[in-house]
């Protein structure tokens, strides 16, 4: 049991709750309303459960929520989470990071068959869509639900352009959120997600637990499924702090791709994840982006970082960001090639340590502005329609590159093409 | 003192292992007095972990004479302060242990020195006494005439007078070290609470030196008697009783078959040293022949699952050819040690690069067998930058120099006053510290270290190397030595030229059919197996190491 990663008024609860059937850990701002909701949602649970719902701000009577949510047989027990950690100003990812830490800990504890992990607001949300990452873990024995979101032309960027791809590459499984963050988890998972942690952790390597849920449970061969749960509400982006998103989130990816590279050295292709309930297709949406501002950044970034970039990318793609930045002024057309390349060749060098790794994965920023320059110029004439084709043409990009991946990490020499 | 559990939970770690033997003498000296010590180790333990071995086997740093490297123990419970402190070593254990790094130590238990308080209570004790009877003795030099000498340049006999104690005694190595009476429970008890000393402070492990000498009996070699197996397990029940995840390991220089019964019914030792292999590996390359490598594994008989060969190319000692015949080792002595001064005993005192005329792609070639034969590699401080040797320091000192680290004063080893060292430096334009060293080649992508920091990266990620089985193709060309490994579904051809020229060789892989090689350094598919004979030409010294994996996606 990881008691350190149990906040300390969490285990300051009534002593009668030592075990239940299901966790469930709501990080997001839902209101009382919203929790409710949520709670409905667990009617549609087949069999009896005991659940407890972590939240920050219980519930007022939980009484009242336990008579009218639970189903028969069933209990509800709301206890307060300070999930945020010991600092109220620590960065979202973080935040998350130390959330599902704790919920996966209390897990553990309480001897609970699974939990799951709500962060986000969804948009027009039914009150099952909760329920829906937990009924794979109960009626159908699965280790990870990870969420299928409506897709979105111009949100969920970082995860289109390289988390999706990227770990359905290494690790072959076809997961559209891997990162989550609303998760379905088993107790099965969470173990072992919480003793990587521990081992990640004693060499002082930065992990996030959502980092490592795809890796594990694709190399462990866990049961993986995916759900339909609607639109989410994404968080408005902060990109005048964009490359601290990007050490944050990329940093544990890339600590885990280190971890687990007798793995996915293995891996070829990847396989379909079975996915339930109903897709939402996605709506007309302007891009809001200042295109202009992005593409100037990226020229920016060749003529001053240039001396970093050459510590990290072989000659020919450094030779192909110049011609990129040569365009005329709003046109960056990144091909998929180059962008998976480039991903890979970052990865080597945060392995590598070539440089500090924050300084590192920062130095990335106006790369992936390029790219989101290229995709948000394919996708404004083309439509909502082809958002999921063209992010399906880049994974395919990041597959048919795994071997240059395999073969620079393996001989990392610097005599490269 | 509490027991400290083991470092690792896989119970088979050593397995996987890529162990990296070193002195302490030799690697760092943080106090300037010449001598290599254990705050110095520490300060040199993230170049291990950069490295990527995974088990530190530390060579006898306890308290003792000297007159044999530490060989010659005079106390087992304590650290000699030249190199530090009990609290140093506790230390340096705790830095191993939090990189994830195993540790193994000596366990020097046939013989001690002739210094150890208890000899020297054994030699004035009165005949028949407990404290006499913790050696053996005998009133003439003429019992045990079977039992060979094993340092022959230096002892005519296996008995020396004491005239203290007014008896012969017996040691099997030189005469400052008497053998330790094992027929005696009280040996066998004090043995085992060293054991459990050095157990309860948390080493992983411990390698018992000169096993199969701890017995004798009239009539008989006095090597791998059946006595001395009961002692062994014994000593393994002592250990699976108390302690978790830790490995025995034999240094039994014998015939594979000799060696097969130390590791029992898996309920003696972990692991042993494969020592005939190795004499082989050079005699192959030197003959361009695989046959020498193939026909002892040939001999090799299969061990308990959970026990594992140790293999290695090098070591502290002289390259021994005691286990080879008397033509071999002939050839042996003019192939690789012309200059007498490169004997000793039955073996040749210098160290790898030497051994192969400094030439980079013998040196690949001897280490991408060692790292993909069976059973867990052992590395020699050293050898991963290609350090040369100095063959005129006597004994084996002259593998046992300080190690390279830069071009500065001393190698970087020191900042003592340079006559000051414990031994000197290499300094020659060849092999001297200015040429050879870790900075340098730390700074140089093409060097051997980074060679064998990729090498060893790579074999880590197939576990195939560590577990899998052996099986030798024999190609019409004898100068190719090829062989597929497999483990759990991993299959790996691995293809050598022991040649200095380059060679074709087909290989009947009929049985395969379908398979596609996957060259592993560059992960550079090659063209797919089918029923005809699959052609390779390698490069003088060549050699692949191919992933053969089915064609479909998983």
């Amino acid at each position: 049991m990881e008691v350190d990663a149990i906040p300390q008024q969490t285990q300051e609860q009534p002593a009668q709750i030592d075990s239940a059937d299901l966790v469930v850990g709501i990080l997001a701002d839902l209101g009382q309303d919203g929790v409710l909701k949520v709670c409905e949602g667990f009617l549609n649970l087949s069999g009896s459960h005991r659940i407890v719902v972590l939240q920050r701000d219980p519930v007022g009577d939980p009484a009242v929520a336990n008579s009218q949510s639970a189903p028969e047989g069933s209990s509800l027990s709301f206890l307060p989470w300070s999930a945020a950690g010991p600092d109220p100003l620590a960065a979202p990812t973080q935040t998350i990071s130390i959330a599902c830490q704790s919920l996966f800990a209390m897990t553990d504890k309480l001897g609970a068959r699974a939990c799951c992990f709500v962060a986000s607001e969804m948009e027009n949300a039914t009150p099952q869509w909760v329920c829906q990452l937990l009924q794979p873990l109960v009626e159908s024995d699965f280790d990870l639900v990870a969420p299928y979101y409506a897709p979105r032309m111009f949100q969920g960027l970082l995860n289109s352009s390289i988390i999706y791809p990227l770990t359905r590459c290494l690790y072959g499984k076809r997961i559209h959120n891997p990162f989550g963050p609303d998760v379905g988890v088993s107790r099965r998972l969470a173990a072992k997600i919480l003793g990587a942690n521990r081992s990640n952790n004693g060499g002082s390597n930065q992990t996030h637990p959502l980092s490592l849920l795809a890796p594990i449970a694709a190399c462990d061969n866990l049961q993986l499924c995916q759900v339909h749960v609607g639109a989410r509400a994404y968080p408005p982006t902060d990109w005048t702090n964009m490359s601290s998103l990007l050490a944050q989130v990329l940093g544990p990816i890339f600590i885990e791709m280190e971890r687990s590279a007798a793995c996915w050295q293995r891996t070829r292709g990847s396989v379909s994840v079975p996915v339930h309930g109903e897709c939402q297709d996605p709506s007309q949406e302007t891009s809001g982006l200042d295109l202009n501002r992005m593409a100037e950044t990226f020229r920016l970034g060749i003529r001053d970082l240039q001396e970093i970039w050459s510590l990290v990318l072989p000659p020919a793609t450094l030779f192909e960001l110049r011609k990129l930045s040569r365009s005329t002024a709003d046109l960056v057309n990144m091909p998929d090639e180059l962008w998976a390349r480039i991903v890979y060749d970052f990865a080597l060098a945060h392995r590598l340590q070539t440089i500090n790794r924050d300084h590192l994965l920062r130095s990335m920023t106006p790369l992936y502005l390029a790219w989101i320059v290229s995709y948000a110029r394919e996708l404004e004439t083309a439509g909502p329609a082809r958002v999921e084709q063209r992010i399906e043409h880049l994974a395919l990009a990041y597959e048919a590159a795994k071997p240059y991946l395999i073969s620079r990490w393996r001989w990392p020499d610097r005599f490269n093409p | 003192m509490a027991k400290r559990p083991g470092s690792t939970t896989d119970p088979l770690w050593y397995q996987n292992a890529i162990i990296y033997e070193l002195h302490v003498r030799a690697f760092k000296d943080s106090n300037a007095d010449g001598i290599g010590d254990f705050p110095g180790l520490i300060q040199k333990m993230d170049y291990l972990q950069d490295l990527g071995v995974t088990c530190m086997w530390l060579l006898p740093f306890f308290p003792s004479p000297l007159k044999d490297d530490g060989y010659d123990i005079s106390d087992y419970l304590n650290v000699h302060p030249m190199y530090g402190t009990i609290d140093d070593f506790r230390m340096f254990l705790d830095a191993a242990h939090d990189r994830g790094l195993q540790v193994m130590i000596e366990l020097v238990v046939n013989h001690t020195s002739d210094q150890h308080p208890w000899f020297q209570a054994a030699r004035q004790a009165p005949l028949g006494s407990p404290e006499r009877d913790f050696y053996v003795w005998s009133d003439t030099d003429q019992k045990y005439k079977d039992a060979r000498i094993i340092f022959t340049d230096t002892e005519r006999s296996n008995w020396t007078w004491d005239p203290v104690a007014k008896q012969y005694y017996w040691h099997r190595f030189f005469s400052h070290q008497p053998d330790l009476n094992f027929d005696n429970p009280r040996v066998v008890e004090e043995i085992i609470k060293v054991m459990r000393y050095w157990l309860d402070m948390g080493v992983d492990a411990l390698r018992v030196d000169a096993v199969p000498y701890l017995v004798e009996r009239d009539g008989t070699s006095c090597e791998n008697l059946p006595e001395t197996h009961a002692i062994v397990k014994r000593l393994r029940q002592e250990i699976d009783s108390g302690y978790s995840n830790r490995m025995l390991l034999a240094e039994a220089n014998q015939w594979p078959t000799d060696v097969r019964p130390y590791f029992g019914d898996g309920d003696e030792f972990h692991m042993a040293f494969h020592f005939p292999l190795m004499p082989r590996i050079y005699m192959a390359l030197r003959q361009e022949d695989r046959l020498p490598i193939t026909d002892i594994i040939a001999q090799t008989p299969a061990i308990p699952d959970a026990c594992q060969w140790g293999l290695f190319l090098r070591n502290h000692d002289e390259l021994t050819l005691e286990m080879v015949t008397d033509d071999e080792r002939d050839y042996m002595y003019l192939a690789y040690s012309a200059d007498p001064r490169m004997r000793i005993n039955l073996g040749i005192r210098r160290r790898l690069a030497p051994l192969v005329d400094n030439n980079r792609r013998r040196i690949e070639l001897l280490n991408s067998l060692l790292l993909s034969f069976p059973g867990t590699p052992v590395l020699y401080y050293g050898d991963e930058i290609g350090m040369g040797d100095n063959v005129y320091l006597g004994d084996r000192n002259g593998v046992r120099t300080p190690m390279q680290w830069n071009g500065d004063r001393n190698a970087g080893f020191s900042t003592a006053t340079p006559a000051r060292l414990y031994t000197p430096v290499i300094m020659d334009p060849v092999w001297g510290y200015e040429a050879i060293n870790v900075e340098a080649q730390l700074s140089d992508t093409s060097s051997l270290l980074h060679w064998m920091r990729n090498m060893i990266a790579l074999r880590k990620l197939f576990r195939v190397f560590g577990r899998g089985t052996i099986e030798f193709l024999n190609p019409a060309n004898r100068k190719v030595l090829a062989y597929l490994r497999r483990y759990d579904g991993e299959q790996v051809l691995c293809v050598a030229n022991l040649s200095r020229f380059a060679q074709p060789v087909d290989l009947d892989l009929s049985k395969l059919e379908g398979a596609v090689p996957v060259e592993m350094l560059g992960y550079v598919e090659f063209p797919a197996v089918d029923r005809q004979p699959y052609r390779l030409t390698l490069a003088p010294y060549g050699f692949f190491w191919l992933e053969l994996q089915q064609r479909d996606a998983t």
